[in-house]
């Protein structure tokens, strides 16, 4: 027991901060009548919440370092592991809830919004995507699951007083909702046919297949899919997507942008290509890689035409980040277990690795973007861009070269997470999918018209005074904990831009280990039959 | 003469697809009550279902979770809100109507196709045989509950304390400061359709109602 | 000997899921497409249940037993999120949250 709770370490360090901001909130002084006297009693709940974050990815690290082999870390009788997946996965959350946390606290109270309850629920979401990230069985990947989703809605209809902010809550809520019962549906289905709700069950099951197991696999694996689908704003989809991200609060933005949509990649890829393992993959009656690249294909096409004709930066990204979903689908057809990919030496490390890159660079842009929230106002429109790079050096150059870095320009991670991404789907099943390569290429082209596009705004002369604030000056966030989130950001991005072999590296070990589930499948058994021996 | 477990399970379906059409049905959608009303109904019926299936556990949250505590939350709501009829106007015919019909439908036709297939070599089993053992008593699911499902009980423990929290953040009537400094209207794109009213924190009387009729 | 076939039960789950989905898709009324949305919950748990019982396995009970203490929790923030909204635009319709369209 004392093992399997060891294991999970990460998980809990946040929840613990997350429990202890809510508790300990109440006992900070009251929230006054005024606005100063409510600006600095809790401002203290971000760097809080942001060391525990990254007390858990230090944690994370260590376990992937120090941690057992990776055979025997499922914990609780197969329902949660800490494989190096997993591990990769929950760090990058960890990091998406540190920046997060940090970039917020000036944002809140210039936006009145200053609560703690706000940090706790962040750092709620953070343990449910760690968690969702470490499950094994869909009875807790879907629960943790619930616990980031339920957390983002009430985050993104966080600024109550604003119409668009309520609103994108309640719409996110309802398509999350349905692909909540939609993802149940397809459990349900799994569950029909191995009678547990383990992955291991699941394909111990498939292993033996009675009659009719096909078609229930098939079922759930398209059902569960098309859950994931929503997750990730696929295309036919994708319409909530831009109204949520436009209406939350900007580090709400970046956090769901990058953290959201790495841990629906990654369940994914637990899930579906977890339960394929071997002999499952024979018995799906659905294509699920044509069909993913197919929807793939579509999808980075629309999000990047609808990109091209946004003004505001912020809606702008909203769009972008369905086109990212769009070359991350395709890259998740090299994941597939089936696929063959001869002779080569990162198998499936495209995902994890373009989404540690689009993670950084899309954390780096909204965390700029936040400094530019002034008085419960978004500055975020074209011509409040211009000249930025004057005005705000650091969230210029922040912005700009996160821009670069997602519209894939060499010296970037973006660069190197597409040029991953793209050789290895060009190996799978011969060059199979060449002209979906050739369409990825050429959407990389108009996306970096709307991406340079801003860059340049943000190095134009300004005209004219149009960009100032209420009082004539210039007025953005200027804080520590933003300076810092920024400058940590964009420094990941160039540095691992420039020795990406690490990171690839690591990203490959972590895809490893979806692959190596076979291998676990006989510990497990052994597990299960210890367990029930004791019972 | 079929036997009657049967005869009680088609009772019961039927009960249970006219409860949920009913709740669906546009006239009963003047009035959200009646689409309680009618989901409450439906709820019962399943509850039964679920006892045919010895789910005794379940069969009474059904009836005190679901029928009691989550509708009564729906009533609860639906009197705070206080809805006149002039509120309750919707769109009787629209496209989208008939394709989301279409598309449920077809999403039915598509389950049913794989479940009739799936089930067509199913040796249908006696329920009432004291042989199949019943195994929905609540000890059975209280010792998976607690052995090896413990860490997902753990998770739903954080799940609720995340609702209660996210409600509370939401439901709550008045925010105990003094609101954020106004913004300066229609300085933004967000801001740009907003009247300036509904920026109040409960501006339930200072705006007009929205204009429902005036889509398609 | 008495018997229900297996299919009977999960067709009878399919036709509730269509219903709920067929609800989320036509009404607009926000309290109507959350009890839709109860609807589609209670169409799993019934399919989890039928396969419980015809194959033995107390895993789907256990199952069952979280979607509706998840159903509960979605209730409860989903509603506070119409009271949220309601309180801003007085209106209980997904069409007049058109803000953010354009």
């Amino acid at each position: 027991m004392l093992h399997d709770l060891a294991l999970l370490t990460p998980l809990f360090v946040v929840l613990l901060a997350a429990l202890f901001t809510l508790v300990a909130d109440p006992f900070l002084p009251a929230h006054g009548t005024s606005l100063p006297a409510l600006s600095t009693s809790r401002r203290f709940w971000g760097p809080f919440n942001a060391a525990a974050c990254l007390g858990a990815l230090a944690v994370a690290a260590l376990l992937w370092k120090t941690g057992p082999h990776e055979m025997r870390t499922v914990a609780f009788a197969l329902h949660i592991s800490a494989s190096k997946l997993s591990l990769f996965f929950v760090a990058l959350v960890c990091l998406c809830g540190a920046v997060a946390h940090l970039t917020s606290p000036r944002y809140l109270e210039e936006q009145g919004m200053a609560y703690g309850e706000y940090y706790a629920l962040v750092s709620f979401a953070v343990f449910g995507m760690g968690a969702m990230v470490s499950a094994e069985s869909l009875l807790t990947m879907f629960l943790s699951l619930e616990i980031m989703s339920l957390s983002v809605y009430v985050l993104v209809a966080f600024k109550r007083s604003s119409a668009a902010s309520v609103e994108a809550g309640m719409k996110y809520f309802i398509v999350g909702s349905v692909a909540s019962a939609v993802f149940l549906y397809g459990a349900a289905f799994l569950f029909g046919l191995s009678g547990g709700t383990t992955f291991v069950e699941i394909q111990r099951a498939l292993q033996n297949p009675r009659p009719g197991d096909d078609l229930w696999l098939s079922l759930g694996v398209t059902l569960v899919a098309a859950a994931f689908l929503v997750k990730v704003a696929a295309v036919p989809f994708h319409m909530w997507a831009p109204d949520a991200y436009e209406g939350a609060p900007t580090p709400i933005t970046g956090f769901m942008s990058a953290g959201v949509k790495a841990v629906a990649f990654a369940a994914f890829l637990k899930v579906v290509y977890g339960a394929l393992q071997g002999p499952g993959a024979a018995l799906l009656h659905v294509p699920l890689p044509k069909v993913l690249a197919t929807t793939a294909v579509i999808t980075m096409t629309v999000g990047n035409l609808f990109a091209l004709t946004q003004l505001s930066a912020k809606r702008m990204l909203a769009y972008s980040a369905v086109a990212h979903a769009g070359y991350l689908l395709l890259g998740m057809v090299a994941a597939s277990p089936d696929a063959t990919l001869s002779g080569f030496l990162t198998p499936g490390a495209a995902v994890p690795f373009y989404l540690l890159g689009y993670a950084l660079a899309s954390l780096a842009a909204f965390a700029a973007l936040t400094a530019l929230g002034h008085a419960g106002e978004e500055l975020t429109g074209p011509t409040q861009l211009l000249g930025l790079g004057r005005r705000h050096p650091l969230a210029g150059a922040v912005l700009a070269l996160s821009m670069i870095s997602l519209a894939g320009v060499p010296p970037t991670l973006g660069f190197f997470g597409k040029l991953v991404l793209i050789r290895e789907v060009l190996a799978v099943d011969g060059g199979a999918y060449l002209p979906h390569i050739v369409i990825l290429v050429l959407n990389s082209v108009v996306s970096a018209y709307y991406y340079l596009r801003i860059t340049v705004h943000i190095y134009m002369r300004p005209e004219g005074k149009r960009t100032d604030g209420k009082n004539g000056e210039h007025v953005y966030i200027r804080e520590t904990g933003l300076t810092w989130a920024m400058g940590a950001t964009a420094a990941a991005i160039l540095v691992l831009g420039a020795l990406p072999e690490r990171a690839i590296g690591v990203a490959t070990r972590s895809a490893a280990s979806v692959r190596t589930r076979a291998a676990t499948l006989h510990v497990a058994n052994q597990a299960q039959a210890r367990l029930a021996h004791r019972k | 003469m079929p036997p009657p477990e049967l005869i009680l399970f088609y009772v019961l379906a039927t009960g249970t697809l006219v409860a949920a059409a009913v709740m669906l049905l546009p006239s009963t959608g003047r009035n959200p009550i009646h689409s309680a009303i009618a989901l409450i109904a439906a709820f019962f019926c399943l509850a039964g279902l679920y006892a045919q299936l010895s789910a005794h556990l379940l069969t009474a949250l059904q009836i005190i979770v679901y029928a009691g505590a989550i509708m009564v939350l729906f009533t609860f709501v639906i009197m705070l809100l206080n809805l006149t009829p002039a509120d309750m106007r919707e769109p009787r015919f629209a496209w989208w109507k008939v394709a989301g019909g279409v598309l449920g439908l077809f999403v039915f036709g598509k389950l049913a196709t794989v479940i009739t297939l799936a089930t067509g070599g199913e040796q249908p089993i006696n329920l009432a045989d004291p042989m199949n053992t019943p195994l929905g008593s609540v000890r059975d699911v209280g010792r998976m509950m607690y052995t090896t499902n413990l860490v997902a009980f753990e998770l739903a423990s954080v799940l609720l304390l995340v609702a209660a929290v996210g409600a509370v953040v939401l439901a709550k009537k008045k925010l105990d400061y003094v609101d954020a400094p106004e913004p300066s209207p229609a300085r933004t794109h967000l801001h740009r359709n907003v009247p300036a009213g509904t920026v109040l924190p409960h501006g339930a009387d200072a705006d007009p109602p929205a204009s429902h009729g005036a889509h398609h | 000997m008495t018997v229900i076939p297996l299919g009977h039960f999960l067709l009878l789950a399919a036709m509730l899921f269509g219903i709920g989905l067929a609800g989320v898709l036509t009404r607009r009324n926000v309290l109507v497409l959350l009890m839709s949305i109860e609807l589609m919950l209670n169409a799993v748990n019934l399919t989890l249940l039928a396969f419980a019982r015809y194959r033995g396995w107390t895993d789907g009970h256990v199952f069952a037993f979280f979607v509706i203490a998840v159903a509960a929790a979605e209730a409860a923030v989903g509603l506070a999120m119409v009271l949220a909204v309601f309180r801003l635009k007085r209106t209980v319709f997904v069409d007049d949250l058109r803000l953010l369209k354009r």
